[in-house]
């Protein structure tokens, strides 16, 4: 696959899905970071929509860290073997990033009390409902049966970034923590999130 | 049919793609309780395929643009469709839910003013993006000609002051091109009309 370019903050955030994609697959890319010297203000203007993540491939930038997360799935051939699998492995995807994921934001920046915990209670109902709709969804050992993709993916960051904040545990949901444990163990995973940069999120 | 122009996007890609599909409403006659529990997700839309069923409407979407020839030609192009699409259904339409969601009548008329400017500077982003003449990918029509038109005709049209697209010509080539497809007319003539 073609050199890619990987532009964020120097924090987990919405790249740290690609950048595990990458680790799984054990294959190189530029994981720019900005700091005091490479600012993010200087490379907004050249951003399609003024936001990062930003993947640079061949000298162009294509931006939306989940349009990014699945492009980069699939070159590394985790979007499953045939176009049913890959709506399958999508509309976990989706279950997760649109559906609870916006519901995060408010526990977290709420501005008052209030909405944090208002925030945290509906977040923690949808998690629920999903969680349970989605254990019913793994197939073997991974959602597609014995191939990992990028919804497996997701559950294994979602599981170890999210769930505290949503005071909810993996294992009330034992396929999906048997997913979960599996990647725990993965030895490139391993390796990179040992030797990654410790960022507070 | 709950928020019907909200999912009128699925539609408009099997008729572009002059593709025959059973499109069952909820309603009246057919109880969208019936049917629930065994939606994934518990939510609508759902396709099913071969008997099996799948939800979320932006992968629905994707699923059905690929089966049609409507994502793009390379896997890049893919990425850019993809990108666009997400800039419409998150960043732009994320402000459009702030609105509706909000009660208090103050902040709504200052949420509304977000929403028109969110809009317009976005539009001004993306028409920097579109690589065809009158298509938004190089290679021609695709589902992101469909959502941008879909975003603009159906979601925002009505609901907040018209925009000017003069100073974005070719998103306006787009949202034209579109419209005056044969079969996306002929699909506006026949579908049923709903209030919303």
């Amino acid at each position: 696959m073609a050199d890619s370019k990987l532009y964020y903050f120097n924090t987990r955030g919405r790249a740290e899905l690609i950048r595990l994609l990458y680790a799984l697959k054990d294959v190189k890319f530029e994981d720019v970071r900005f700091d005091d010297t490479n600012k993010f203000e200087d490379f907004k203007p050249k951003t399609p929509f003024g936001s990062v993540p930003v993947l640079e491939v061949n000298g162009v930038f294509y931006a939306q860290s989940m349009a990014i997360a699945r492009y980069v799935a699939r070159e590394l051939g985790l979007m499953g073997s045939s176009s049913l699998q890959t709506l399958k492995v999508d509309m976990i995807v989706d279950a997760i990033t649109v559906d609870i994921f916006p519901l995060l934001k408010d526990i977290i920046w709420g501005a008052t009390d209030e909405i944090k915990a208002a925030a945290k209670t509906k977040a923690g109902e949808v998690s629920k409902k999903t969680f349970t709709a989605l254990e019913n969804l793994v197939s073997g050992d991974y959602f597609l049966g014995s191939e990992v993709s990028l919804a497996d993916i997701i559950i294994f960051t979602f599981a170890i970034e999210a769930m505290p904040v949503l005071g909810l545990a993996i294992d009330d949901y034992p396929k999906l923590a048997k997913i979960v444990a599996a990647l725990q163990e993965n030895e490139n995973l391993k390796n990179y999130i040992a030797n990654r940069p410790a960022t507070p999120m | 049919m709950y928020f019907s122009r909200f999912n009128n996007l699925l539609r408009y890609i099997f008729a572009l793609a002059q593709q025959d599909f059973e499109d069952i409403r909820f309603g009246d006659e057919l109880k969208w309780e019936d049917y629930k529990p065994s939606a994934p997700f518990g939510r609508m839309p759902f396709l099913e395929v071969d008997g099996e069923r799948f939800g979320q409407n932006g992968s629905i979407a994707r699923y059905l643009a690929n089966a049609f020839d409507l994502a793009g030609a390379t896997d890049l192009e893919k990425l850019k469709a993809d990108g666009v699409v997400d800039c419409i259904q998150k960043d732009i339409f994320n402000k459009f839910l702030s609105y509706f969601f909000e009660k208090v009548d103050e902040k709504k008329a200052i949420i509304r003013k977000e929403v028109i400017e969110t809009t317009l500077e976005f539009y001004k982003k993306i028409e920097e993006q579109i690589s065809g003449e009158n298509t938004f990918l190089k290679s021609g029509l695709s589902w992101a000609d469909v959502v941008i038109y879909n975003f603009h005709t159906d979601i925002y049209a009505d609901r907040f002051d018209a925009i000017d697209l003069t100073p974005t010509p070719k998103l306006e080539l787009i949202i034209k091109n579109v419209a005056q497809n044969e079969h996306i007319q002929n699909w506006i003539a026949k579908r049923p009309s709903t209030s919303n």
